[in-house]
């Protein structure tokens, strides 16, 4: 499988980077990297507010809801991100920008869904009486007694899925948003900069995913903290 | 001495399974009233009825000269009826005096210096005064119920409700918790008690019910019950809680 | 209603529908999938094997396990794949000149990923017996190898099998990516169908793609499901 090729000049390629071109190629990148977090950011929010909507529909056993957003999480949960933005962009004619954020908010509603409600149905059901029979009503007990002990559960879910969905949104290039992955792949093709892009892109990830995976996994720690059990 | 409570011919099923069966009973206010009757006899059921957690299939009950059913303000009304739970139910991410200030908050809209003073006497008054600013995770189960007992009283409720509360406790616990309703009801607070514990029973109540199959079956003062129970029901029940030698074969 | 009020693209888009009629583009579509599947089928296989392997080795708490374990799962895990990807496809043939073909570098790829997430799977799913079963299996005078047979392996399987074939559904739900390195699967060969109807139809994107959307659909919720459902009868949580 592998080709008889000198391991001496491909080391010596390692070493002879053009440290120059990165330097140029960083602002192409920064402005890259602020795309995919304006996409992941409103993507993100907006997965959140889907995902609460349909978990309090299916925790509260709406009528007639609870088929529609069943379907919905299973579809979005079980269809790739790529394809779902090739249908939005080429098929329905969507402009890239709003087809990046609305395919992200399309797959992450359903994942998000999936872990609130998780959170939501973790919390004794006895809850709601002890809280009614103090005189709440019941949007007070959802939003007081429910909501938050749902959250507190739901965190570690909820943390993973903000990863997932950052991770997810590297693939937006292919409907022509100039993201970081979309500015590798031009100084590749087009410059043939292949170590020197791909350094970068790796370089860029990281400065962008460490901190918030750093953050994420702190807040568990400190979630843990409030711990459950009678 | 007025009525504050009035159940008539009171119903409930539970598909095929009939919990409650043609229950009357009164409460005058400062009234402590005892229920006592084998699981399953429907005492939880009755109690969770009269604060609109399960809904009403026949006769009527009245409180405070209102008829409660489909149609009750029930937020209302349980503002003024307190109930507390066998399993206490705190809200785990609560500290102690949150759980006991959300209420008079959000329902009464009191301020919240107010609240959180109403609220520190009434922790002081069942013996929690140090655990103010505890997580419910900190505390031991009867900490923990008696934290529950000032969350209700602290809508100052007309009747409270107490549903078995010493039930998932070891008896040191259950001593503390008893403790503290005899202390209330020394204050002459209206309430209805259903419990397992005979001796308590008998000492906090102005009066018992027996029931048994979702029906009273006896009721009377509590000392007349204990010394000499009119039924053969009763009798059976409360033999039950007798051990002696000769049990052992 | 005049007829100029009806919406033209509405015709164009029922009319693009015999794109997906034509037995040749259905054959064509069937011939990417294939690929598709070749490359997920074969991630899968190595994941599995290789991820149970190192799992169990990662259940050893020494240095000299933990940290290469670490080091390797969270290299994995830290950046998209798609940037794996490329670091293969592309920076491998730049610096060595291993020019592997798309398809074996998404295999490579998807596969050393799913090893990395299996690997986890099945050290959790060990790790998280508790002590207390190996323990009363001891009391009850068990051997060493009985409660591992009876006790423990039976325990660890039924978390471990549902977790795994959640993975496998998430390495199908990867494979579109391949797109992006020049491999002729399924969504390029809906791409190559559509760029010849651009003209004559151009509603054919979205019957192309929506069929593949429902293509992808049907694979992965049947297996989705099938996990849930073990999930369930075994009742393990999350």
């Amino acid at each position: 499988m592998m080709p008889p090729v000198s391991y001496a000049t491909g080391a010596c390629k390692v070493f002879s980077l053009d440290y120059a071109n990165m330097l140029e190629s960083a602002p192409l990148f920064a402005r890259a990297a602020l795309t995919t977090l304006k996409i992941s950011t409103a993507g993100i929010a907006l997965a959140l507010i889907i995902g609460l909507a349909c978990a309090f529909l299916l925790y509260l056993r709406i009528p007639l809801a609870g088929r529609p957003v069943r379907a919905y999480i299973e579809l979005s949960r079980n269809t790739p991100l790529l394809v779902q933005l090739f249908l939005l962009h080429f098929g329905l004619k969507v402009d890239a920008m709003p087809c990046s954020v609305a395919a992200l908010a399309f797959l992450g509603g359903g994942y998000m869904a999936e872990a609130l409600r998780g959170g939501l149905e973790a919390v004794e059901r006895a809850q709601i009486e002890s809280a009614l029979s103090l005189g709440l009503s019941r949007w007070q007990t959802l939003c007081f007694v429910i909501l938050p002990q749902a959250l507190i559960v739901a965190v570690p879910a909820l943390g993973a899925n903000v990863i997932f969905l950052l991770k997810e949104t590297s693939v937006v290039s292919v409907v022509a948003v100039t993201d970081i992955v979309a500015v590798a792949k031009d100084l590749i093709s087009l410059y043939y900069e292949t170590t020197e892009a791909l350094i970068m892109l790796v370089l860029v990830y990281l400065v962008l995913l460490l901190p918030i995976c750093l953050a994420i996994r702190h807040l568990e720690r400190r979630v843990k903290h409030v711990a459950f059990g009678n | 001495m007025s009525k504050i409570l009035s159940v008539t011919g009171l119903s409930k099923s539970f598909g095929e399974h009939r919990v409650l069966d043609d229950i009357s009973f009164c409460l005058e206010e400062r009234q402590v009233l005892t229920i006592i009757g084998a699981s399953g006899c429907g005492k939880s059921t009755l109690l969770r009825m009269i604060n609109g957690l399960e809904t009403i299939d026949g006769g009527e009950i009245h409180f405070d000269g209102q008829t409660l059913g489909a149609h009750t303000d029930w937020r209302q009304v349980r503002a003024q009826i307190g109930m507390v739970f066998q399993s206490y139910e705190l809200f785990n991410h609560l500290s102690v005096l949150d759980n006991v200030t959300l209420a008079p908050i959000r329902v009464q809209k009191k301020k919240r210096r107010e609240a959180e003073e109403l609220a520190a006497g009434l922790l002081a008054r069942v013996g929690l005064a140090d655990k103010v600013k505890a997580f419910p995770r900190q505390l031991s189960g009867g900490q923990k119920q008696r934290v529950a007992i000032a969350r209700a009283l602290a809508m100052q409720p007309r009747i409270m409700l107490f549903d078995e509360i010493t039930a998932s406790l070891d008896p040191e616990m259950s001593q503390e918790v008893c403790h503290t309703l005899l202390e209330l009801a020394e204050t002459r607070m209206t309430m209805i008690v259903v419990t397992h514990e005979m001796g308590f029973a008998q000492a906090i109540g102005d009066e018992l019910i027996f029931l048994d199959e979702g029906r009273i079956v006896e009721r009377g003062h509590p000392d007349d019950f204990f010394a000499a129970p009119q039924t053969e029901r009763a009798r059976r029940f409360l033999k039950r809680f007798e051990f002696h030698k000769g049990d052992r074969k | 209603m005049s007829p100029s009020a009806i919406d033209p693209t509405a015709i164009s888009a029922l009319g693009g529908l015999d794109v997906l009629l034509d037995a040749n583009n259905l054959q064509r579509l069937a011939e990417g999938l294939l690929v598709t599947l070749k490359v997920a089928a074969s991630s899968i296989l190595i994941a599995l094997a290789l991820g149970i392997v190192i799992g169990l080795i990662a259940l050893s708490r020494r240095r000299i396990v933990q940290v290469p374990y670490r080091l390797f799962l969270e290299t994995v895990r830290i950046v998209p794949q798609i940037v794996w990807l490329f670091i293969v496809f592309f920076g491998l043939a730049k610096l060595f000149g291993w020019s592997w073909s798309g398809e074996t570098s998404g295999i490579l790829v998807f596969g050393l990923w799913g090893t990395a997430e299996m690997a986890d799977l099945v050290r959790a799913s060990v790790s998280s017996l508790p002590a207390h079963q190996t323990q009363s299996a001891q009391a009850l005078g068990l051997s060493r190898m009985q409660i591992y047979r009876h006790v423990l392996v039976p325990q660890a399987l039924r978390r471990l099998i549902p977790a795994s074939i959640n993975l496998a559904t998430r390495i199908i739900k990867t494979t579109p990516l391949l797109v992006l390195i020049t491999v002729v699967e399924v969504l390029k060969v809906g791409q190559q169908i559509i760029e010849t109807r651009l003209l004559t139809t151009p509603a054919a994107a979205f019957w192309i793609y929506g069929f593949i959307f429902f293509i992808y659909f049907a694979i992965c919720y049947p297996v989705s499901l099938s996990s849930r459902w073990l999930e369930e009868r075994w009742n393990v949580g999350g």
